[in-house]
């Protein structure tokens, strides 16, 4: 049943569809809010009760062996895998409950409204995307045709209910710095997925040409029918951000929303060299993700965030973000661009991203 | 009556409990099974009650006291503000024995942070397209 908008998400197919996922976002709340910070104490009190943390510093397995058979370490695992599995399953059985409507309405979206979509059928997916569901999200974003609505949905449980519209993507669109001489004529959005990012862009920069890029036909599927609903004019195109097919000087600004952590850390360094070539002198390539460049933690609660992290890459679909936290992404960034500025507090959008900013 | 002296890590006193609370899940693998029983029999119980729920409405929609749809198309998202409050509260209730402590105070069952994500930071403004 089409039971219309929360936002700009479609709602769920049945009442009890929408409750028992209200119900999952709960519970991830209880996880985030009451039960993490817990176990993150009693598990720091834990290290710390050894003579020295030398022995647990950069030697994730040792710090594994001691808070892996923590009860309340166990239980707080069990809830972030278990709510997330529990947010997925129901996702995709609410998006099936409707998905001839679903599929028809994708299928009508594809060629027309006021933005445009490429696909490209021949696009082979790099292993390190498809060998893994990201976030654990059954099929991942691109072997599942109703893969974006099923994303969409699960994206606002994971931000405890706070993603079912767009605040979030336009305050990082409407924040993001732009070029110096003010000049914005082209736009690109490299790993857009939903196209929500896109969209925002567009809206801040409305003489521009806004574009985004995703290796995903079904994400962008969906971000295409979505951002023509909305009335947007955007461009949509599948290819990788590492591989594009924009000719040399082509973009005023790039921007790359969450991306680097869900890729290895020698496909971000690529992804940074062809921004470099796509942007024109002047240009600016903003990142907006985890932050980089992080040392081995040496103090019990960083020893418990590394831990986190750490679970995060083996059982939630994350596998590059313990790398990529402490990879030389803002050296690299350093050294490929002419000027650039990193920002090492938290970002004010998204507390756990870091913004970083490279000019061409 | 339980031997807190069995229990020495839980010797906290509790300002609101007159005993002590122990460990009590010591034979674990029994334990499990009576929770799995448990939950099985909660699940029958939760399907009498969505069955009786489907019926009721079945009749109200019969006897005209509401339309066909009015509770299909009833919204529980976004929850926010006193709902959201209510359900933080659900939960806590039931699962705050999952923190594993040895102090139950009610008070803590609802804080201010749970009101927001603490993902995101406060929005410079609202931005919101509707």
């Amino acid at each position: 049943m089409d039971r219309g908008k929360i936002g700009t998400m479609d709602a769920a197919s049945s009442f009890d569809d929408e409750a028992y996922l209200d119900f999952v976002e709960g519970m991830r709340v209880f996880a985030l809010t009451r039960l993490a910070p817990v176990m993150r104490k009693r598990a720091a009190a834990t290290l710390a009760s050894d003579s020295s943390t030398d022995p647990y510093v950069d030697n994730l397995p040792a710090v594994q062996n001691v808070l892996d058979s923590m009860p309340i370490v166990g239980v707080r695992n069990h809830l972030y895998r278990n709510v997330q599995e529990m947010a997925w399953r129901r996702a995709v059985l609410t998006r099936e409950r409707d998905g001839a409507r679903l599929r028809q309405e994708l299928a009508e979206a594809d060629t027309r409204g006021s933005s445009t979509l490429t696909l490209n059928p021949d696009l082979k997916m790099p292993h390190y995307y498809d060998s893994m569901d990201v976030h654990i999200q059954p099929g991942s974003y691109h072997r599942y045709d109703l893969a974006g609505f099923v994303y969409h949905y699960g994206s606002n449980v994971f931000h405890l209910g706070e993603n079912y519209g767009d605040d979030l993507q336009s305050q990082i669109a409407k924040t993001i710095p732009a070029p110096g001489d003010g000049i914005v004529k082209r736009v690109l959005d490299i790993g857009c997925t939903l196209g929500r990012t896109t969209v925002s862009l567009r809206e801040r920069f409305q003489d521009a040409e806004v574009h985004g890029i995703d290796l995903s036909a079904a994400a962008l599927r969906y971000a295409h029918r979505r951002a023509s609903s909305l009335g947007s004019e955007v461009h949509f195109s599948q290819q990788a951000a590492e591989s594009m097919n924009y000719p040399d000087n082509h973009f005023d600004l790039i921007l790359s929303y969450i991306l680097f952590h869900e890729v290895p850390v020698e496909v971000g360094r690529q992804v940074i060299d062809e921004a470099h070539r796509v942007l024109r002198p002047g240009g600016l390539f903003v990142i907006v993700d985890f932050p980089s460049g992080n040392p081995p933690a040496t103090t019990p609660e960083g020893l418990v965030g590394e831990y986190e992290r750490a679970f995060d890459a083996r059982l939630n679909g994350e596998p590059y973000s313990f790398g990529m936290v402490r990879s030389d992404l803002n050296e690299y960034l350093t050294r490929t661009f002419s000027k650039t500025t990193i920002d090492d507090k938290p970002f004010e959008a998204l507390r756990g991203a870091r913004l970083r900013v490279g000019e061409k | 009556m339980t031997d807190v002296k069995q229990f020495d890590e839980t010797l906290i006193p509790s300002p609101f409990l007159a005993e002590y609370r122990g460990s009590f899940l010591a034979n674990e693998g029994r334990t499990l099974d009576a929770v799995l029983r448990i939950t099985l029999e909660l699940a029958a119980e939760l399907w009498a009650a969505k069955e009786r729920s489907r019926m009721l409405e079945q009749q109200l929609i019969k006897a005209g006291v509401i339309a066909e749809d009015a509770i299909e198309l009833s919204h529980v998202t976004p929850c926010t503000g006193a709902a959201r409050r209510r359900r933080t509260e659900y939960v806590d209730t039931i699962f705050r024995h999952l923190l594993l402590q040895d102090v139950d105070d009610p008070l803590s069952v609802v804080s201010p942070e749970d009101i927001r994500t603490p993902m995101h930071g406060h929005f410079a403004e609202k931005v919101s397209r509707d």
